[in-house]
């Protein structure tokens, strides 16, 4: 019972640090623009508008943002979550020569900033014809999701005892049937939170999709808020606007989405 | 003589090896190599050896943007692992709205980090910033504090900054890494008479441990090439006072457009890290 | 599994035929010679669309496929490093002041002396100011559009209130800020900040020529600045914070924009600034607006010596469409066209050729004719040596603001910041390469 209490002491104090910033990014985005530089009112909007985000949608190219986006980071996380499953359930449970090798250059690999990669990854792009399209993005992102993702995969299936997998291969399972139906299932949050991850970095990655892609047709949206900020001008209003709009659809697919992955794979181990 | 499923071990891993090496080794190498030149942007490379590296070492500037460095990546990680632990037993324990809150306390990893270092920024300053104005309000203090205009308070105001960004991170994963302990595990040790603080330590934190190594090597990475936050709140302001490594390397290579050097303070720290990882890799590919 | 592996399938279809959709924004095969042209997003978006509406129009006429990029003021060096190392500039580019001569001694820019000599006998002589910025070896490497001229905004109520005039000379700026906070009139009267952006170094540069100071000799070779001039000019940037107390506490923290939201928020009475100020309060017509004035700069014992942040388009040399890229230039800059730019542009586009700087659009009040006349007593970095790469990269590394920086922030004393800067200059001049 104290336990209990505990934990909803700490997860308040949480939710408020959250909050009160993110109460700030929401009134911001319904103030205009005299409002917010004139400071008052300053804790909430009168008159409340909604003209940021009419702005926003009809008035740049949000939309398009959101859309390349999405397409991108969906593309990307999934590539990701097959990709590092695979390699993390290997480097963690298979014994064969190498495997500590590669799983230390995975990660050495991931110790370059983007910063000095773009140059190299340019010429490979413009080699196989994708530079300035959104498959350059579904290609690069991999780099730095993969690694990421494999590693705290590698995370999640050490810390499932492997006698359950043991037992499974026993009875007569194989190894990718124990993989399938026995680790998968147990692993699903981690899996779930792994892909939400990868979608994340690919949805806020900025340099690669400012310097990789020149069309304006084809921006992401960490680009995109680019064109609200002018030198010394910033749209605050329609910044705030954006951030509520590019943050919330995520949050909420998250929140409802592990349920169908955790019923969805544990469905696989019950009929196994 | 190899095992058995060797064989599936190498197919699972043949997708990662592939990206690997296509796409991630060469650039790599690319980026060693140019450490060792003296490549100025628009001009062809000149190899000049381990010179930007023995250059930079004698630099003070540099000398204070890595020790800035490893303040920020050490204080945020730390408090971050520590609040993420907090945050992930806690939502293991509470069972009402817990999906609910768990989508709220995933919002500053999503929100995207120009728009967090805005909305910071605009909340530390001095005169019209959120935290001054309430304290002021308060009646806590008389004078504007200017967080961001100090050396000191700008670096725990970064800090203050990446930990509110990264804490879902931590949470997230660790909440993951407790489901995926079974259940049977803490009935075994109840049955055996285990209290509540010897199932921690006995069943959680063993279990929770290698997702606890990696995510808190993985953080550490992820930190120390942390460009955004810094970036936009101060620029490294002020003066140098939270300059780090992602800020130097930007300013080094796309400012004074010496890339050589660029890529060198970057590489600069990547012998420790690499240790770190080989250390960590060990430890969890070990045979158990 | 199945229904979670069917998901994933069908979120994967979904992305793929998002990404093909998207991708098709790819052109047709086109028998049209495309040119891509890279544009500065400024603050004023009509502007902006005047500019693209030219350019649009140009192509019409020429039967030629145009496709504008922008980048914006924070972005511009990132842009066109990452295009210059994977070869991928555009045909046409808008440089910033300090550009030119970069690109030119990496050999990127086309000589566009026979469009200078165009634009000249349509528009009438160039100001002196950009002279340095684009002429190399008495040659011309870029065009030069317009100034962002940066001025001192002054309100006006609060030097009515406090009973002091408007300052003609830095030491009056001083005074000014001084006697505001004396008479509790404001707090912090002075917005100045020296930080990486053009609010720092290139209000440094205006304050440190007018005192005379440079850090190259007039052919263009470094210079030592261990002297009194820089000494006092050091003493001015650093004082205003540590011993005045009349600029806010954490002003030295402020990126490009604090300056502009402390003046539009009531909360000081002088700073130096681009028009974009002047642009907020006259677009939105905001309360401040009677109460806000524009001065030029204020001078030096050494006279009145402003910066110059100069835009210029550039031709790079690895266009397929050399003369098609130079025509457009000639269109842009023909008077007709640049002064639909300038209408549009609410005081931001200051000319740079005399026949459009005679234009009553800038006598419109005495504000804009403060932002007209600044360009004509202003300098390039480098002063009074031509705008060499070493000069560019002084500015571009912050050495002059962080010098500033390591007096007020760090308590530094004056000498040991100067003595750490002018190594820091002299490193730069010694391995910069060039032509």
């Amino acid at each position: 019972m104290g336990a209990r209490v505990l934990a909803w002491a700490v997860l308040s104090v949480l939710l408020v640090a959250v909050g009160v910033p993110f109460y700030w990014m929401v009134t911001t985005s319904l103030k205009t623009s005299a409002q917010i530089q004139s400071l008052t009112p300053y804790y909430y909007a009168r008159p409340v508008t909604l003209g940021n985000y009419v702005e926003l949608l009809r008035g740049t190219g949000f939309p398009r943002w959101i859309r390349n986006s999405t397409a991108v980071a969906l593309g990307a996380s999934l590539v990701t979550v097959v990709v590092s499953c695979l390699a993390g359930y290997s480097l963690a449970r298979i014994r064969y020569p190498g495997r500590r090798l590669l799983a230390t250059t995975v990660l050495i690999v991931y110790l370059v900033p983007p910063t000095l990669l773009f140059i190299p990854l340019y010429s490979i792009l413009n080699g196989l014809g994708l530079a300035n399209t959104l498959w350059a993005l579904l290609v690069v992102y991999p780099t730095f999701t993969v690694p990421f993702c494999t590693w705290l995969l590698i995370g999640f299936f050490r810390s499932i005892p492997p006698d359950l997998e043991d037992a499974a291969m026993v009875d007569g399972a194989s190894r990718v049937q124990a993989f399938h139906r026995v680790v998968l299932p147990l692993a699903a949050p981690g899996v779930l939170a792994a892909g939400l991850f990868a979608f994340t970095l690919a949805w806020n990655e900025f340099l690669y999709a400012l310097v990789l892609i020149h069309d304006t047709e084809l921006k992401t949206i960490p680009v995109g808020l680019n064109d609200l900020m002018f030198g010394d001008i910033f749209l605050w209003g329609q910044l705030m606007a954006a951030s509520v709009l590019t943050t919330v659809p995520v949050v909420v697919l998250y929140t409802y989405l592990q349920r169908y992955m955790v019923e969805g794979l544990t469905a696989g181990a019950v009929k196994g | 003589m190899l095992p058995p499923d060797a064989g599936i071990g190498y197919l699972f891993v043949l997708p990662l090896v592939v990206l690997v090496l296509l796409l991630i080794a060469y650039p790599l190498g690319s980026a060693v190599y140019l450490s060792l030149t003296e490549k100025y942007v628009g001009y062809p490379p000149r190899f000049v050896g381990l010179k930007n590296y023995v250059e930079l070492t004698g630099d003070p500037v540099f000398r204070k943007v890595v020790w800035n460095s490893a303040v920020f990546t050490v204080a945020s990680v730390t408090v971050k692992l520590v609040i993420g632990l907090l945050m992930a037993l806690s939502l293991h324990k509470a069972l009402f709205a817990r999906r609910l809150v768990r989508g709220i306390l995933l919002l500053p990893w999503v929100v995207p980090t120009v728009i967090t270092a805005l909305a910071w920024h605009w909340m530390f300053d001095a005169l019209r910033g959120f935290i001054n104005v309430s304290l002021e309000t308060l009646g806590l203090i008389s004078e504007p504090i200017a967080w961001l205009g100090q050396p000191a308070t700008a670096m725990m105001a970064v800090v203050v900054v990446n930990i509110w960004r990264g804490f879902p991170f931590f949470g997230v994963s660790l909440l993951a890494g407790l489901q995926a302990i079974p259940a049977d595990l803490y009935e075994a040790a109840a049955v055996d008479g285990a209290s509540a603080t010897q199932r921690f330590r006995h069943v959680t934190l063993p279990g929770l441990r290698p997702v606890i190594l990696v995510t808190a090597l993985i953080s550490t990475i992820f930190t120390l090439n942390d460009f955004n936050i810094v970036y936009v709140m101060t620029r490294g302001g002020p003066g140098i006072a939270t300059h780090i490594l992602a800020t130097y390397t930007y300013e080094v290579g796309f400012q004074a457009l010496r890339w050589g050097r660029a890529v060198a303070v970057s590489m600069y720290l990547m012998p420790l890290v690499v240790v770190m990882i080989v250390v960590l890799a060990r430890r969890l590919t070990r045979e158990d | 599994m199945i229904a979670v592996t069917g998901r994933r399938l069908g979120l994967g279809a979904l992305a793929v035929l998002l990404l093909l959709g998207a991708g098709a924004a790819t052109p047709a095969q086109a028998q049209k010679p495309r040119l891509r042209v890279w544009l500065l997003r400024t603050y004023v978006p009509d502007a902006n669309k005047a500019l693209e509406a030219s350019i649009a129009e140009w192509g019409r006429q020429k039967n030629v496929e145009t496709s504008v990029e922008y980048f914006t003021f924070d972005d511009i060096e990132t842009k066109y490093v990452a295009a210059i190392e994977t070869d991928s500039l555009p045909d046409v580019g808008q440089l910033q002041t300090i550009s030119p001569s970069r690109y030119h001694g990496m050999g990127r820019l086309m000589d566009v002396s026979d469009v200078v000599a165009d634009v000249e006998r349509t528009n009438g002589p160039l100001l002196d100011s950009a002279l340095p910025a684009i002429r190399f070896g008495g040659r011309f490497y870029a065009v030069p559009f317009n100034y962002i001229t940066d001025v001192l905004f002054v309100r006006t109520d609060v030097f009515r209130k406090a009973g002091v005039p408007y300052p003609k000379t830095w030491e009056e700026v001083r005074e000014a800020a001084r006697r505001i906070k004396a008479k509790g009139v404001m707090e912090y009267p002075l917005g100045q900040s020296w930080n990486r952006s053009a609010d720092g170094y290139g209000v440094f540069q205006a304050l440190l020529y007018s005192y005379g100071g440079g850090w190259a000799d007039a052919r263009g070779h470094y210079k030592s600045i261990m002297n009194d001039t820089w000494r006092a000019v050091v003493r001015w940037a650093s004082e205003i914070y540590t011993k005045d107390r009349t600029v806010p506490p954490d002003a030295m923290a402020w990126t490009g924009f604090g300056n502009n939201e402390a003046f539009l928020g009531g909360k000081i009475a002088m700073t130096f600034n681009g028009p974009s100020i002047y642009y907020v309060l006259e677009k939105e017509n905001r309360p401040l607006l009677p109460d806000t004035l524009m001065l030029v700069k204020p001078a030096g014992p050494a006279g009145q010596n402003h910066d110059v942040f100069l835009l210029s388009w550039g031709v790079f040399n690895g266009t397929k469409h050399a003369e098609l890229a130079r025509d457009l230039v000639r269109f842009l800059m023909s008077p007709d066209e640049a002064r639909k730019y300038m209408y549009q542009s609410w005081g931001q586009m200051v000319p740079a050729f005399e026949k459009l700087r005679r234009d009553p659009y800038w006598q419109k009040n005495p504000s804009y004719k403060a932002v007209l006349e600044a360009p004509s007593h202003a300098h390039t970095p480098g002063y009074p040596g031509p705008l060499t790469p070493a000069a560019a990269e002084v500015v571009a590394t912050n050495v002059l603001t962080d010098l500033c920086a390591r007096v007020i922030v760090e308590g530094w004393d004056v000498e040991r910041a100067l003595e750490e800067a002018d190594k820091r200059i002299r490193d730069i001049y010694a391995t910069v390469p060039s032509r």
